[in-house]
């Protein structure tokens, strides 16, 4: 009996040091290899080393056939085939990692893998899938590309657009006023922002428009150069790259200015000078993609303006045309 | 290094078995064991339909290690007294000196190779400061209703506790677990006041009705409110709203049995193009892609569906039930006093953070839950 409780003991320690070996340590064995090999990848792509490519790969593939389900293994692996002229089996590689995990990083490697193999139109697949979902990675793509990929993934789905665009919801703190450069705080009309610009102070009220019958519009009183009321609505660097931008002013006092644009670097579209009178100023956006719209005073002492109506409608084309 | 864990005291408990024979002390029965059963048995039959196996099955054997670990942690607390407790407090006192330490740059156990903002430094131990949070704001409430129940050294080891785990909360800077924090100790005040709770609770709501009709604060919330309302996100909210909304279109999808156990970050991609589609502004807001909802509710609901999110709620029902029961000794009247509490915070932790998916964070609830379960009876 002893000896029948001996092995099965030790039948038990064998069973349990396998568990454990396979459920937890070869897992962090294989997490802990991957910044030694990132490492290793990369110095061997910035001098172009070809013996150091092949070691690392034969490294992540040992690696992964221990923890098969390793991503980062796998793009390690990828990466050093690319580094060693061999697209086709990187794609392989990366294809792989997809059953495991679908990264736009993924389809964006899978993307230049294939431009490195000269399949040029299944590439724009791949990264139209990448950029669809994370629009900042355009940038990732080959330059010659990027026009035809930008296009394709600006027409898949729906895109954002200008919320309260006709004023009819009113803020809830009602109309504040902000003061001083930089200063940005809640208008009276919602979603609408009013933005001190490089100083000076804005005020705005929700009153019954003078234009639509039973609507609002938004008066607008600043007295500093590039204040007033400003939306962002669109994530920055996303949205349509080229639209329309239409908005109805009646302009008391001063100048003013429209655009629309992405909200990192934009620039004025189009400029009103006429008072006196509702006018339509419309105008495309020179900053790209448009995902933030203002209408600020243009003069030095700023301006006095109602605004009724805003409209954000996309034409089409990319960002450079 | 959970799964390890399991498998050593199930290793451990074979081993008992063959040379102790059958123990008295580990005979499991009682109708505390429906919760890890059901966890277990409704996880492996979401797994029977997942989407993606092998990362099912990395899921499938971290409930499977947690349901072992459970078990054990309310078998030999039966025989334990508060004490026990030092287990958790020593640990989370060490990883609140080591964040201290962090924080006032005097020592940093760990080498970057990417430059990372500050507040991503502050991680003792156990990972990002969100992690942090999670992990120190159920230990917060529960070194509170020790030091509310115990005496002597215990006492001051929950004091010193209490007050490292809030202190680590505020080095973390996770709003959610302050407002968890806040909300189980708030808790933890009304069942200690027993009768007088109902005059607290109405004090209470009625100056968080001032709040939100006062203050900019207030303001804040309620302009989000009605953001929301308008089906537009605030851009607060818009980072991991993007996440949360992703499982619910998973769950909207397959509302009985879910993508399966660990199914959320293999979806997300799909799942997340439709979120665009009907949010287009919140296209491009969360490029990444995430391996969690940052919402456990949602994430349960989207991986097992319906039945398992209500396996979820029913386990902290059944854990919050015991503040209504009358205490005895020391131990009941901590469990009663921390039961609720701490389904309180969970509930909120969960709201925006995962600490059913964190190891760290499970591990204590796991340990809050089995005291209270072993000790409810006494």
């Amino acid at each position: 009996m002893p000896i029948l409780k001996v092995l099965a003991s030790l039948a038990v320690i064998a069973v349990a040091a396998l568990l454990i070996w396979f459920v937890s340590i070869e897992p962090v064995d294989c997490s802990r290899l991957e910044l030694p090999l990132v490492e290793a990848t990369n110095r061997a792509m910035e001098r172009n080393d070809a013996p150091l490519a092949r070691d690392t790969l034969e490294r992540a593939s040992r690696a992964l056939r221990r923890c098969p389900s390793n991503i980062q293994l796998r793009m390690i692996a990828a990466a050093n085939l690319r580094q060693l002229g061999r697209p086709a089996d990187a794609i392989a590689m990366y294809e792989q990692a997809l059953r495991f995990d679908r990264r736009p990083e993924i389809y964006i490697n899978i993307g230049q893998s294939r431009v490195e193999s000269g399949m040029r139109a299944r590439a724009v697949d791949d990264f139209v899938r990448a950029v669809v979902f994370a629009p900042g990675m355009i940038e990732e793509v080959s330059p010659d590309l990027r026009d035809e990929v930008y296009a394709r993934a600006a027409a898949t789905g729906r895109q954002a657009t200008l919320r309260n665009p006709r004023f009819d919801e009113p803020s809830l703190r009602g109309g504040g006023e902000v003061s001083g450069a930089g200063g940005l705080g809640p208008s009276a009309a919602a979603e609408w922002m009013i933005s001190g610009g490089m100083g000076g102070s804005v005020s705005t009220a929700l009153v019954p428009s003078t234009r639509r019958t039973g609507g609002k519009m938004l008066r607008v009183t600043t007295n500093g150069e590039n204040t007033g009321i400003v939306q962002s609505w669109a994530p920055p660097g996303t949205g349509p790259a080229r639209v329309e931008t239409e908005a109805w002013i009646f302009l008391r006092r001063g100048m003013v200015q429209i655009a629309t644009g992405n909200s990192s670097g934009i620039t004025p579209d189009a400029y009103l000078t006429k008072t006196g009178s509702w006018q339509r100023v419309a105008a495309r956006n020179g900053s790209c993609p448009a995902n933030y719209t203002v209408i600020l005073a243009a003069s030095r002492g700023g301006a006095e303006f109602d605004v009724d109506e805003v409209r954000i409608t996309p034409t089409g084309g990319p960002c450079g045309g | 290094m959970v799964r390890a864990a399991a498998v050593l005291l199930l290793a451990v408990l074979a081993l008992a078995t063959i040379w102790l024979g059958r123990q008295h002390w580990l005979t499991l029965r009682g109708r505390w064991l429906v919760f890890p059963i059901a966890v277990v048995t409704w996880t492996l039959f979401s797994y029977a339909f997942a989407r993606n196996y092998l990362l099912g099955a990395h899921s499938l054997l971290d409930v499977a290690a947690a349901a072992v670990i459970f078990i054990f942690m309310v078998v030999t607390a039966r025989r334990r007294s508060l004490a026990v407790f030092a287990a958790l407090f020593i640990p989370a006192l060490l990883n609140a000196l080591v964040l201290l330490l962090q924080e006032l740059h005097l020592w940093e156990p760990f080498t970057y190779t990417v430059q990372l903002p500050e507040r991503l430094r502050r991680t003792g131990y156990i990972g990002n400061p969100d992690d942090v949070g999670m992990y120190f704001a159920p230990i917060a409430i529960a070194a509170v209703a020790v030091l509310l129940s115990a005496r002597g050294w215990l006492r001051a080891l929950a004091t010193a506790t209490a007050i490292a785990a809030i202190a680590a909360i505020s080095i973390s800077q996770t709003l959610t677990a302050f407002a968890a924090l806040a909300a189980g100790l708030a808790t933890l005040a009304l069942v200690a006041l027993r009768r007088k709770a109902p005059i607290a609770l109405a004090v209470l709501i009625v100056l968080a009705g001032v709040g939100l009709m006062t203050t900019p604060a207030g303001y804040r919330i309620r302009e989000m409110g009605r953001q929301v309302g308008r089906g537009h996100f605030p851009p607060t909210l818009a980072g991991r709203a993007v996440a949360t909304l992703t499982a619910v279109e998973m769950f909207e999808d397959a509302p009985l049995l879910g993508v399966g156990p660990g199914g959320f970050a293999w979806e997300y991609f799909p799942y997340r193009l439709k979120v665009d589609d009907r949010w287009p502004e919140l296209r491009g807001l969360a490029q990444e892609n995430f391996g969690e909802a940052h919402n456990d509710h949602a994430q349960l609901l989207a991986e097992t569906g319906l039945p398992g999110y209500l396996i979820f709620l029913a386990a902290l029902i059944a854990l919050g039930a015991v503040s209504f029961r009358d205490g005895g000794d020391e131990r009941s009247h901590f469990a009663r006093l921390v039961s609720l509490p701490a389904a309180v915070t969970v509930f909120v932790l969960a709201l925006a953070l995962f600490p059913l998916h964190i190891a760290a964070a499970r591990m204590v609830l796991l340990f809050i839950a089995a005291t209270v379960t072993a000790w409810r009876l006494d």
